[in-house]
């Protein structure tokens, strides 16, 4: 029987994050993936030789002494990742189809509240409450900076107020309400479930600066598995845990692979989907009680894709922008489940190499929700029905519509390539509902976060602490610092960090 | 009224963690006579939560409870404090 003191299970931004650390501390790791290749929704695809994003098109938090240069640093791959910022206010874009309006914004933080002043002069009062709100739940929020000897990220009121009742305490404006919302297409959750303070803490450093990396996700991944065969981490794909067995005093003896492999391990960290996590643990051993709390989850949204290239004479090849076009100012409205009209569409706008040659491409993603493809769940990826084809083809012609009406010189030179439905996502990425940002965030929400059920498994990913690359990661250097014992962790921290 | 939430609880623990009946005595020690470990406290607050319809936020009087009766005064605690 194999022997290791930790498993690290998915090999998504978190799994690479945590199963990195524990190699450099000397620790013998084993990552498994479900899927034939490492990466989760980091991963591209190449189609007609263009690559294409999955899950990462762009994060913020690459200006200036931030929590992710810090972690980059550490795990010493900051040199491999290149960040493209977005440095023109037109290339960071809000579109009101129906009211025909366009907000732009510069990077920074106080540059934004600035613009925002601009466009709404006569709500000077909510705009200054509204980023000092921001700034205020950002600092406080500890657990952002992998240098705090904090233990704990103690709760603030603002985790206890939804972002929808925050808003409209602040202004009646619904354009400025739905702008100050705009970055809930980076959480996953609804204006009325999420809390302010976990809004805030995603918002703030997309505000700061917005970046696409140079190839995309793909950089993540080739730096990280570069840096693990350094450090003696085993990598096995096509491999997950089918079974905890032979649990004694709350402990796991061993880990059953889906080959029949037992292993034995000190600690197993789950970085994938709590249901996920849950198809491992055997009904007899777990509690009720825990099986309730995954069960309550709920997925966040998730997203319908295009993969446009573009093409034009004389055109020049796109410069990195983000824009996102809303089909009118009531924010809450497009993002309830309920609703059947289109729903906010962005478009990220970038250049890639292909023999060469720099080609122009789009990605287009519309919010969706899962009850969309509910009805052909049961089929497998090149196997669905006509309806869903149908389903596909109606998508894409309508979200190149609303492309050209609201850029008309767009006409012609749209070429889409492929798409994907949250079905393709949850048959590629391995997740059960092929959501964007695993489970929704949802107020007085307990995340599976740390050592669950089992004396030797734990929880880490996006799913745990926050949504996106950011949150992902900082849920697995959290991790790491319970695992080596906080005095280890901080001194290897601050060794990291001086290199 | 304490009763009532007496009984609530003690149904939290007979469904949730399929403790027996007769064991759910206000002076039973949470974790020694009940055998439930630490890494059951989040799931008893979110079953308790759910239950009493409250808002429990990592509070420091949660390290202080040990017996059914601590757990009843907590709960009595936060509705109070919830009617204000």
């Amino acid at each position: 029987m194999e022997i290791y003191d930790d498993i690290v299970v998915g090999s998504g931004i978190s799994g690479l994050t945590t199963a990195l650390i524990l190699g450099m501390n000397q620790r013998k790791v084993l990552l498994i993936e479900k899927a034939p290749k490492i990466g989760g929704s980091l991963s591209r695809f190449y189609k007609k030789g263009i690559p294409f994003d999955t899950g990462f098109h762009f994060s913020g938090g690459f200006s200036k002494d931030t929590v992710l240069l810090d972690m980059l640093s550490v795990l010493s791959i900051k040199d491999d990742i290149h960040p493209e910022f977005i440095s023109k206010p037109e290339n960071n874009r809000f579109l009101f189809e129906n009211q025909k309006k366009s907000f732009m914004f510069s990077p920074g933080f106080d540059q934004n509240m600035k613009e925002m002043l601009s466009y709404f002069p006569n709500e000077e009062k909510a705009i200054l409450a509204y980023f000092s709100k921001v700034k205020d739940v950002r600092e406080k929020t500890t657990a952002m900076n992998i240098r705090s000897e904090v233990e704990m990220q103690k709760s603030l009121d603002e985790d206890f107020i939804s972002l929808k009742n925050m808003l409209d305490s602040l202004t009646k404006d619904k354009t400025l309400k739905t702008l100050f919302g705009a970055f809930s297409m980076c959480h996953g959750t609804e204006p009325s479930q999420i809390s302010f303070a976990n809004h805030a803490r995603v918002s703030y450093s997309i505000y700061e600066s917005i970046a696409r990396v140079k190839n995309g996700g793909h950089s993540f991944i080739k730096a990280l598995i570069k840096k693990l065969k350094k450090y003696d981490v085993k990598i096995k794909t096509n491999t997950f845990i089918s079974s905890c067995e032979n649990i004694e005093k709350r402990r796991v003896g061993t880990f059953v692979l889906n080959n029949g492999e037992s292993i034995k391990a000190e600690n197993c960290i789950f970085t994938i989907h709590p249901e996920e996590i849950l198809k491992t643990f055997k009904e007899e051993n777990t509690s009720k009680a825990f099986a309730d709390r995954v069960n309550s989850f709920e997925e966040s949204f998730g997203l319908f894709l295009c993969f446009i290239k573009f093409s034009k004479k004389g055109h020049q090849p796109f410069d990195p922008a983000i824009i996102t076009l809303y089909p009118d100012n009531d924010m809450n409205k497009f993002f309830d489940p309920e609703y059947k009209g289109d729903r906010p569409l962005v478009l990220v706008q970038n250049s890639e190499e292909v023999k060469k040659e720099k080609v122009s491409v789009i990605n287009a993603f519309e919010l969706t929700y899962w009850d969309e493809v509910k009805q052909w769940a049961d089929s497998k990826t090149g196997k669905r029905s006509k309806d869903y084809e149908i389903y596909k083809q109606n998508k894409t012609n309508r979200i190149c519509e609303r492309i050209i009406k609201s850029f008309p010189e767009y006409k012609d030179c749209i070429e889409v390539i492929d798409s994907a439905s949250m079905l393709t996502f949850r048959d590629y990425l391995n997740s059960p509902y092929g959501s964007a940002y695993g489970i929704k965030q949802k107020i007085g929400q307990f995340n599976l976060f740390g050592r669950i059920q089992y004396k030797n498994t734990f929880a880490a990913g996006q799913s745990a602490i926050l949504p996106g690359v950011l949150g992902a990661m900082v849920s697995g250097f959290t991790i790491c610092r319970y695992l080596l014992s906080k005095d280890v962790y901080a001194k290897f921290i601050k060794k990291e960090l001086e290199e | 009224m304490s009763d009532q939430i007496e009984t609530m609880i003690n149904e939290v623990f007979e469904e949730s963690f399929e403790i027996e009946k007769d064991q759910l005595k206000p002076e039973a020690n949470i974790f020694e006579d009940l055998g439930l470990d630490s890494l059951d406290v989040v799931d008893l607050v979110v079953a308790l939560q759910k239950k009493f319809k409250v808002e429990i936020r990592t509070d420091e009087r949660i390290k202080e409870i040990r017996t059914l009766k601590d757990l009843c005064e907590f709960i009595k605690d936060l509705q109070a404090e919830g009617s204000h």
